[in-house]
């Protein structure tokens, strides 16, 4: 048993309760809240891999002295397998996406206590909340705990859009928790019907029951199960029909909870997605439900993004169509596929947070997100808009950036799966995205000042650049050196496939 | 088919969720459709209670003078209650949250109807 | 020469239904680029069908192809059932979960 395993999940939830105790001062809250969201990187690097059974309770084959004490029917049953407990397991891949979100979180946060002179308690509350929410969702080998945290981050993802206080952010809050309150029962829904069929909400133990015969794989309420939690994971992630309210709910926040928001949305998908492909893999109507819903959310959350003049809007809806494509490395199923949505993922989130925080800056400075009334930012600061433009281009797929290494092994694992269409599909949805990004880049950066252009503030805020360069160098050294993260996936993955 | 308490429930949780589905889609009131949305939530609720049921059985409590395998052939299964407790948590903190949003929002707008408050946006 | 000018009246009425006020390029460049996209993507996407069977993946293609053309300002109407508004959000979230229910458990059958 490792021991630090839960706490990646204890320490934020410590430091979200102390958090909200300490609100109004100032200095405490600020030092506290950057040393849990540094710590929590480090943890996931340091723990080593393994399992963690809470309360201790083992499985049967760990524990050999419980197991002399056992009468020979039940030795020789498969019961010695199960898992009694709730299980945690920490492996390569979970240690990156923690690693990240901790690194995200802190450069969120960090912009954030540059910009405000008084911190908010209940506001750090509730991203330490979603922190811990989102780890115990990777780590967990459970599925009902994982559903509980999935609420859990709901919860918070609603306060945190309120705490935003932008023009409309209440009726969002309140749209997204009436939306949220169908799709969360309904995957719950599915869970009961997973449960009833097979007895246990331990991953391994359904994964097993189902690939050993114990239970029928084909019949009808694990069917139906698998349709309920299918829906739910759309919720989860923002795949249409829920795209609206996740790119709505991207454009009310802040910049940097939009950052937070957006990558809770992703590691959420992957979550879910894994599990989903645990447990049902097998049937071939999963691999065609999720490359449908994929294809949609690509050219819905493109061509909506194309036609916005609110540049707010336009990266929300952007970071709605990424979405798509990790999810069609889902869809299509073989390892180098899956390996590459997940590095897709990945990519996203260091790519989203990137620009929400860039264009963020540009909010600060004029006051106003619409891209009609800007221009000439370039000679403002020249070196924030050349990094802005270099989160574009790797937003867009441009070597050697990390977007260019994830979506070029998106299109050959689909040519080599047998799909050019999804290819095609893939590289004509990256040209769309690319133009939409020079067109917002252009209106705000180069095109010439209005002259009734005021500014709120002149001084770009130092600590959101480095922030943003921050960013720019891990998609600098992922996109040379891919290795260091598609190798952990495809250890993963080579378990699994 | 004999209608135990068992399939009697299943009927009884499905009801709920369509009631629930009805009433978050087509009623205008916004307190209507939240009250829609809690039907749901608890319906699911009543699905997981009853995945539990046996017929005969007894309560999950090993109580002294019991032997070991009457108990493993008489219990109730465990597991859905456990779970079903930390969901109704979750949608009671859920619902409390709603409210509070309506109150907010009603103070703002002065009307109950959804097309008026969570329509079109307004910008 | 009939099918330019329908492209061009089209287009016009793109400009026409986006926004009221005076327009920049950039609007109608974004939505013809959107129109393509949308187009070509699901014209591509009705192509994967050609595993299922051959003739019915043709003839579902020329159909969604003489749909789309004829209706061809198809930006404005996707922005209009893009929008913020609740209601509109229910009727696709209820229609997808019945689409995604009766897909996948009849779906089993057939695949």
């Amino acid at each position: 048993m490792n021991e630090l395993i839960p706490l990646i999940v204890i320490i934020p939830l410590i430091c979200a309760l102390l958090l909200n105790l300490l609100h109004g001062k100032n200095r405490i809250s600020r030092i506290m809240a950057l040393i849990v969201a540094i710590i929590i990187p480090i943890i996931a690097l340091v723990a080593s891999n393994g399992l963690h059974f809470f309360g201790g309770h083992a499985p049967l084959t760990f524990n050999p002295s419980l197991l002399e004490s056992l009468p020979a029917s039940l030795l020789s049953s498969r019961v010695i397998l199960f898992h009694p407990a709730i299980t945690y397991s920490l492996a390569g891949l979970e240690k990156i996406f923690i690693f990240i979100l901790g690194i995200v979180i802190f450069l969120a946060l960090f912009t954030y206590f540059n910009k405000y002179k008084k911190v908010s308690g209940p506001y750090l509350f509730l991203i330490f909340m979603g922190t811990a929410a989102v780890s115990a969702m990777l780590l967990s080998d459970d599925i009902f705990n994982m559903y509980i945290f999935f609420e859990i981050a709901a919860l918070t993802q609603t306060g945190i859009i309120l705490a935003s206080n932008t023009e409309g952010s209440t009726e969002t809050a309140l749209k997204y928790m009436i939306l949220g309150s169908i799709g969360g029962p309904i995957l719950l829904l599915g869970i009961g019907f997973v449960l009833g069929v097979i007895g246990s909400v331990n991953i391994t133990d359904i994964v097993y029951a189902i690939h050993t015969g114990y239970v029928n794989p084909y019949s009808p309420a694990l069917i139906i199960g698998f349709a309920m939690i299918f829906f739910g994971w759309l919720y989860a992630s923002g795949l249409p029909p829920f795209n609206t309210i996740k790119s709505l709910i991207y454009s009310k926040g802040t910049p940097e909870s939009s950052a937070i928001l957006t990558t809770f949305s992703v590691l959420t998908m992957v979550a879910f997605g894994l599990v989903m492909f645990r447990i049902f893999g097998y049937l071939s109507v999963y691999k065609i439900t999720i490359m449908l819903f994929s294809l949609l959310a690509m050219v819905l959350g493109v061509s909506m993004a194309v036609v916005q003049t609110d540049y707010r809007k336009m990266l929300g809806f952007l970071a709605v169509g990424e979405l798509g494509f990790i999810a069609i490395g889902f869809g299509i199923g073989t390892k180098l596929s899956m390996t590459a949505g997940l590095f897709q993922a990945f990519n996203d989130i260091v790519i989203t947070s990137l620009l929400f925080i860039g264009f963020g800056i540009v909010y600060y400075l004029t006051g106003t997100s619409d891209t009609r009334k800007l221009g000439g930012l370039i000679s403002l600061n020249p070196k924030v808009s050349i990094m802005i433009l270099l989160g574009g281009l790797a937003l867009a797929g441009v070597p050697p950036f990390n977007g260019f290494q994830s979506k070029l092994m998106l299109v050959q694992s689909a040519l080599n799966a047998g799909f050019p269409e999804i290819a095609i599909i893939i590289v004509l949805v990256s040209i769309v995205v690319f133009m939409t990004f020079v067109k917002a880049f252009h209106s705000i950066y180069l095109k010439p000042k209005p002259k009734d252009l005021g500014f709120v503030h002149k001084e770009v805020p130092s600590l959101a650049i480095v922030s943003i360069a921050i960013l720019l160098i891990i998609c600098l050294v992922i996109g040379l050196d891919p290795n260091l993260i598609t190798y952990s996936f495809g250890q993963y993955l080579g378990g699994l496939i | 088919m004999i209608m135990d308490v068992q399939l009697a429930s299943l009927f009884t949780s499905g009801a709920l969720i369509v009631i629930g589905l009805y009433a978050a889609i087509f009623l205008d009131n916004i307190i209507k459709k939240i009250i829609g949305l809690s039907f749901i939530e608890e319906g699911v609720n009543l699905f997981l209670v009853a995945l539990g049921y046996k017929l005969g059985g007894i309560v999950p409590i090993f109580l002294p003078g019991m032997t070991k395998s009457s108990f493993y052939a008489n219990s109730a299964y465990p597991l859905p209650q456990a779970l079903v407790l930390t969901s109704i948590v979750i949608g009671a903190s859920t619902l409390a949250v709603m409210l509070a949003l309506v109150m907010v929002l009603y103070k703002k707008h002065h009307t109950l109807s959804t097309k008026a408050m969570l329509g079109e946006d307004h910008e | 020469m009939a099918f330019y000018d329908l492209l061009l009246d089209s287009l016009k009425e793109v400009k026409g239904k986006i926004k009221k006020d005076p327009l920049t390029s950039d609007n109608v460049s974004g939505a013809t680029a959107g129109e393509l996209t949308v187009i070509s993507v699901t014209l591509l996407a009705a192509l994967l069908l050609t595993r299922v069977n051959l003739l019915i993946s043709m003839v579902i293609v020329l159909i969604l192809a003489v749909a789309l053309v004829t209706n061809l300002p198809l930006i404005p109407k996707v922005i209009k059932e893009e929008n913020n508004s609740l209601d509109t959000m229910l009727f696709y979230v209820i229609l997808t979960l019945g689409i995604v229910v009766c897909l996948i458990y009849w779906g089993v059958g057939y695949v």
